[in-house]
């Protein structure tokens, strides 16, 4: 039992706890704004901070352009060169060295023999090795053979480049394609006409 | 099935720590009291010194020690022009309780004041209720509000000092008279409360103009020394001033006399307990002469409250000075 008249209003009555429900708005509301702005703050300094760096990057991109567009076209030119110097090594590395060929012929040859015509022919052809690219040279020698053991020189002339080094390492095949009488007024009757053909080993680009 | 109201209600318990607060005019009596489920007990109390009340001082926002800084304070204010009356109202649900209790206190003008009641015991049918009706100047109350602006303690309750005595009396002695009746006086500083108990419920409530302070001006005036000398000289007793406080002592007497003449032929009873409490060192002048009319008791409000030892400290002074302190966090802690 109690005899407290009570002369407080309910409106001057206050919560003690800390966390009362109008501090709780309190805190929202405050806090709300807060957030937003530091929301707002945060973006506008990382816009600001990306916005420098896009600048940045444009007055780079301005210089640097100019050297980049160079750059693309001396990288376009050097693959072209590399492709030519590759097409001319192919070429090179696949040449006969004629002059070698022409100057040791006349070593080859035995006296009986007057060598009338000498042709040479290319072919492109695919190796069924590597599928490689390659060139096959023919030469083509046409001559005379005089007096008596006509047929005897043209052997020797064939034997000869057989296995002369500096055709016989080169060539594939050599062959007398054809050995006749010559039917010329002043020839003589032992005098031959005579066509060798030599094959030479296919030369990849 | 128990309605969300009554969920509710189960669920909302009552502050369960409180500090009962009793500003007085140079002293503010603090005491902090607990609930831990069934058990109430005290955990701080101190008498606090406050600056002379018409200084800027005494009206700053008030700094409990930490001890003390419950969640809630219960206040006790002396009411210094209030209007106190226990009131017989037939039909409390008739309507127009308000203008019955203006009248009932015979308050002629309601501006400046605050009125509130209490119902003690509530009739029904033609049976008339018992409400404790008081009346308190506003200044007063928003006065002592603004001791606690923020912070802790957050304020619960204002009531009048002289009541909150009379509450911690009920639970105290007086529960040993719940089948006599029984007196109680609590003597305040330019105010005292008279109620008497018959059966455990008040049957009268007055209230005295008379106090220590009546006593100290005419010691001041008696003496011609100053106020603090002349609570000196009341508390300390190295001075006889009874011929001095004769005259306060004896008009005190008087109206206590007639109004318990009243009380036991109205409930047909004999009153001989007078249980003191308040400023009783200081009022000792104004106790003595009723010894002759009445059987005594000075009542030491903490003997009848848990008081864990080391507690009370000796600068307390007066232990019947807590009596309102003590009321005022009971009344509290007993509220749900």
């Amino acid at each position: 039992m109690n005899l407290r008249v009570d002369l407080i209003l309910p409106s001057e009555q206050r919560n003690p706890s800390l966390f009362t429900p109008a501090f709780v708005v309190k805190v929202i509301a405050f806090s709300i704004p807060v957030l937003i702005g530091a929301s707002l703050a945060f973006v506008a300094v990382h816009v600001w901070n990306k916005t420098a760096a896009v600048d940045k990057l444009e007055r780079k991109w301005l210089e640097a352009e100019p050297k980049q567009e160079m750059a693309i076209r001396i990288a376009a030119e050097l693959n072209v060169n590399r492709r030519l110097k590759e097409e001319l090594d192919g070429w090179r590395r696949s040449q006969i060295v004629w002059h070698t060929q022409l100057a040791a012929l006349p070593r080859l040859v035995p006296p009986a023999i007057q060598l009338v015509e000498l042709n040479t022919d290319q072919v492109l052809l695919t190796l069924e090795k590597d599928k490689a690219m390659a060139r096959s040279f023919t030469m083509q020698i046409r001559g005379r053979s005089v007096g008596k053991g006509s047929d005897l020189a043209v052997d020797e002339l064939e034997q000869n480049l057989r296995t002369f080094s500096v055709f016989a390492t080169q060539l594939e095949s050599v062959e007398v394609a054809a050995f006749s009488a010559d039917t010329s007024k002043n020839a003589s009757p032992d005098d031959r006409l005579f066509e060798i053909r030599c094959r030479y080993k296919p030369r990849a680009f | 099935m128990a309605s969300f109201k009554d969920i509710l209600d189960k669920v909302k318990q009552g502050p369960a720590d409180v500090v009962g607060i009793d500003v007085r005019r140079t002293v503010v009596l603090a005491v902090r009291m607990r609930r831990v489920g069934a058990t109430t007990s005290l955990s701080a109390a101190a008498a606090l010194p406050r600056a002379n009340e018409d200084s800027e001082e005494a009206r700053k926002p008030m700094e409990l020690p930490a001890k003390l800084r419950a969640p809630h304070a219960a206040i006790a204010i002396e009411g210094s022009e209030a209007t106190v009356k226990l009131l017989m109202l037939p039909g409390l649900h008739d309507g127009g309780l308000e203008s019955r209790l203006v009248t009932g206190l015979g308050i002629r003008d309601t501006s400046g004041r605050r009125i509130g009641y209490k119902v003690i015991t509530e009739g029904h049918g033609r049976q008339e209720s018992l409400v404790l009706a008081a009346a308190v100047a506003e200044d007063e109350i928003s006065g002592a509000l603004s001791f606690f602006p923020s912070g802790r303690p957050a304020p619960h309750s204002v009531e009048i000092a002289g009541l909150a005595a009379m509450t911690a009396f009920t639970n105290g002695p007086g529960m040993s008279f719940k089948a006599k009746a029984v007196a109680s006086l609590n003597i305040g500083e330019r105010c005292s409360y008279f109620a008497v108990f018959s059966k455990g419920i008040p049957v009268l409530c007055q209230r005295l103009e008379l106090g220590t302070h009546s006593i100290l001006e005419r010691v001041q005036e008696s003496l011609g020394v100053d106020a603090q000398t002349a609570m000196g000289v009341l508390t300390d007793g190295a001075f006889d001033v009874s011929d001095i406080a004769g005259d306060v002592a004896g008009q005190m007497l008087n109206r206590i006399a007639v109004s318990r003449d009243y009380v036991e032929r109205r409930e047909a009873c004999r009153i001989r307990s007078l249980f003191i409490s308040g400023s009783v060192e200081a009022g000792r002048d104004l106790i003595t002469p009723m010894q002759t009319a009445f059987d005594v008791e000075r009542w030491n409000p903490f003997e009848h409250a848990s008081v864990p030892e080391g507690v009370l400290g000796e600068d307390i002074g007066d232990p019947a000075r807590f009596a309102a302190a003590i009321g005022a966090c009971q009344a509290t802690l007993e509220a749900k």
